[in-house]
């Protein structure tokens, strides 16, 4: 009996008599609006930070379509620009202007954890996407796939971290398969 | 060997090469000269020098192989002129009866030049024998010393006659005998004929001023470089190979090639080449980098010597 008063004592959920977190992320028909920040890493002598804006409607609780776009405002990296001053040359990479993707996403497990004096309900999602990287020159194809994981920040809020790979086609000087990694922090709400 | 393109992209994934936005336009082209030919005259004379046993059948060989002999030569086309044939055998029972009248045959030839001013007049004697036997000796020498005539080409003996004639005769060009009135004779003297006449001449001994770059060319062209010159024509002051020369516009780079004539030559052996000056032009940006193949090295067209494109 007194090994139970202690349990009893030293677990604070006891007092506040919350056996079980309900879930509270519930997605299931539900559209999820989401704006933020990123930034594609993929070795084009280019810095690529961009603002993203995506849209998914879930069909039901574990699997959603979603579009995303992406606005990159692309510069010259200090090393590929000190050889365009000294030289002329410039890089025969193109310069990433936009990503348009559509695609699928999926939920692999729920999640909860105890945060301060909160609970942060999270999911974990794996998805792909296919779309155009708009560059300077041309619209590529391109073929995105991604990890993710969507928490919850409030009543009808949620952040959204994302990390991408994404493949493309580009003429160079020759026409290559690119690949990039293209992390998405995005925040939203949903409907 | 071309690889299949996920090879290639495999191989070539995500790599990134720097190229000059403004390189420079450049293309190859080639000044060609061809020297000018002309076909020469056919002036030919007919000795005959026929045996036949039937007497009554002379009359009709001579004539008979004469025609043919006509209609051979006459099917080669263009100018052509048949001197006065002298019969040898006029009865056709011994060779070498009728010498050869050596003064009206040079007449002949004479008349011939003076018909075509300004053509290389090099006549073709046909000598028709159908004995396999030496020729008599004053038509030996009245064939050589016709042949030689030291006012004029030396002319072409064409023997229609056993080949051990022909061998006799010293002629390098001959026709084979057979029968008086063969019907193939006719397609015999074609063949041959056809492959020698008529004469070809390129008489020029310069080509003159040959432009290096044709008139669209040398209105857009800023700087240019000579890759190749033929090495089987002697150029009077070559250009320099490789080396970056300026398109001076008011006097156009021209290139001279040195000729050897050919006149009258048989066609079978006459060539007449065409000589090629191979030409790297650049109408912008010379100075910009060239860039071979992605990854090498970056350079700067006028400043490297030789050319760079690859052969057309």
């Amino acid at each position: 009996m007194r090994a139970i008063l202690l349990a009893a004592f030293v677990a604070p959920a006891a007092f506040a008599q919350v056996r079980v977190e309900p879930r509270l992320l519930v997605k299931d028909r539900h559209w999820f609006l989401s704006g933020g920040l990123t930034w594609l890493e993929r070795g084009d002598y280019y810095n690529s930070p961009g603002i993203a804006f995506s849209g998914s409607y879930y069909l039901r609780e574990s699997d959603a379509v979603e579009v995303r776009a992406i606005l990159f405002a692309s510069w010259l990296r200090a090393s590929a620009d000190e050889v365009v001053q000294g030289t002329g040359l410039v890089p025969d990479s193109q310069k990433p202007v936009s990503l348009v993707t559509a695609g699928w996403r999926h939920s692999l497990t729920y999640g909860k954890m105890a945060l301060a004096n909160s609970v942060l309900h999270f999911d974990v999602q794996t998805g792909g996407d296919v779309g155009t990287l708009i560059t300077d020159r041309a619209w590529t194809p391109a073929l995105c796939g991604f990890v993710g994981v969507v928490g919850r920040l409030g009543d009808h809020f949620f952040g959204q971290l994302d990390l991408v790979l994404i493949g493309s086609i580009e003429h160079r000087s020759a026409t290559v398969a690119t690949f990039g990694f293209l992390p998405l922090l995005t925040l939203g709400g949903w409907l | 060997m071309r690889l299949p393109l996920v090879t290639v992209l495999a191989i070539a994934c995500g790599e990134v090469h720097f190229v000059d936005p403004n390189p420079p336009q450049l293309y190859r082209s080639s000044a060609e000269f061809t020297a000018p030919v002309v076909a020469e005259p056919v002036v030919w004379i007919s000795f005959l020098d026929l045996f036949i046993e039937d007497p009554a059948a002379c009359a009709w060989a001579r004539q008979t192989t004469l025609d043919t002999l006509r209609q051979a030569v006459t099917s080669v086309g263009g100018p052509q002129m048949e001197l006065a044939g002298q019969d040898l055998a006029p009865d056709c029972r011994v060779r070498g009866r009728q010498p050869v009248d050596a003064s009206a045959v040079l007449a002949g030839f004479a008349a011939a030049q003076a018909a075509f001013p300004g053509a290389n007049v090099r006549p073709v004697i046909f000598y028709v024998d159908n004995v396999d036997l030496v020729p008599p000796q004053g038509i030996l020498d009245a064939l050589a010393a016709l042949r030689s005539v030291p006012a004029g080409q030396l002319a072409i003996l064409w023997p229609v006659s056993l080949p051990s004639v022909a061998q006799q005769l010293g002629a390098v060009r001959s026709t084979d005998w057979t029968f008086a009135g063969d019907p193939d004779l006719l397609n015999r003297l074609n063949t041959s004929i056809s492959k020698y006449l008529p004469l070809q001449t390129a008489a020029a001994a310069s080509s003159g001023p040959v432009p290096l770059l044709d008139p669209a060319h040398l209105e857009s062209t800023q700087e240019f470089k000579v890759c190749a010159l033929p090495d089987d024509v002697t150029i009077e002051d070559p250009p320099q190979l490789g080396v970056t020369l300026t398109v001076d516009r008011g006097q156009p780079p021209t290139v001279t090639f040195d000729l050897a004539p050919r006149i009258a030559i048989p066609k079978a052996l006459f060539s007449n080449p065409t000589f090629s000056v191979q030409i790297e032009g650049c109408n912008g940006n010379c100075s910009r980098f060239y860039i071979r193949e992605p990854g090498d090295e970056p350079r700067r067209w006028d400043a490297v010597h030789g050319c760079v494109l690859a052969n057309p």
